[in-house]
């Protein structure tokens, strides 16, 4: 619901942009649960990332206001003329999912049809698939804490 | 109405109120817009399809990343602190500053 909503919004770049900047800091921190030696200071580089993440999840999260200042009824005005386009063609919403560890186990599945199918562009489907197979976030930190488990 | 995603951050005890509240403000009476979406060929008792559009501008089908012109506004993050020193990897941070500044100029 809500990715339905934003998507009809010009405010959508602004989406776009502020994922391109947590893609990037997701991918460093990645490159940082990579490395076999983690010392002190990559902790506090990870978190201060991690909550720069958290503060931009909130700041598009506050926009959905300014969005709802146009209604259902305004949106039907002009959304005809932007067929077949739909916010579930959002590549970078995807990337983001995926490079935190999200697993197609846990989607749910939208008019029987794999999201994988609304990216028919052969460069987006790469950044797609390797998405998937690179090593997630979710899986690099459960990495490390056997490790440190294990050492213990 | 804030996101539904934030407040279960933070308080965890009402998501299925959360769910309700979507309905933005109650404001819309879901049977006129159920009724306004199928007449316009959208929902799922629509029997209308909706025309698909091309851009004004070539042939292509109208999609999320042709309408913003994405491949422009996300390929325009050019750091300099690569660009001076080959050999150095960009810094970090000045990812953050730029984009910082390139929302400003999308919200204005």
């Amino acid at each position: 619901m809500t990715i339905q909503i934003y998507s009809s919004s010009s405010s959508s770049i602004a989406f776009e942009l502020w994922f391109k900047q947590i893609l990037w800091e997701i991918d460093s921190l990645r490159a940082v649960f990579s490395n076999a030696h983690i010392d002190e200071s990559h902790m506090f580089v990870s978190i201060n990332r991690l909550q720069r993440c958290v503060q931009i999840w909130r700041l598009l999260c506050d926009q959905i206001s300014i969005l709802e200042t146009m209604t259902p009824l305004d949106f039907m005005e002009f959304r005809s003329y932007l067929s077949p386009a739909s916010g579930f063609q959002s590549l970078q919403f995807r990337l983001v999912e995926n490079k935190l560890g999200l697993t197609d186990k846990s989607r749910v599945v939208y008019n029987q049809t794999s999201y994988k199918n609304a990216f028919p562009n052969p460069h987006h489907q790469k950044q797609l698939m390797d998405s998937l197979e690179e090593p997630t976030l979710l899986i690099l930190i459960e990495v490390r804490k056997k490790l440190n488990h294990d050492f213990n | 109405m804030t996101c539904p995603y934030a407040r279960f951050t933070e308080r965890d005890d009402d998501v299925s109120s959360a769910t309700s509240r979507i309905t933005l403000g109650g404001t819309v009476d879901n049977n006129a817009l159920e009724e306004i979406l199928r007449l316009r060929g959208y929902g799922s008792s629509s029997l209308a399809k909706p025309e698909l559009k091309r851009l004004p501008s070539s042939d292509e089908l109208v999609n999320y990343g042709n309408y913003l012109q994405l491949d422009r506004i996300l390929n325009s993050q050019v750091l300099l602190s690569a660009k001076h020193d080959q050999n150095k990897s960009p810094i970090h941070d000045e990812h953050l500053f730029m984009i910082i500044h390139q929302g400003k100029i999308v919200l204005v």
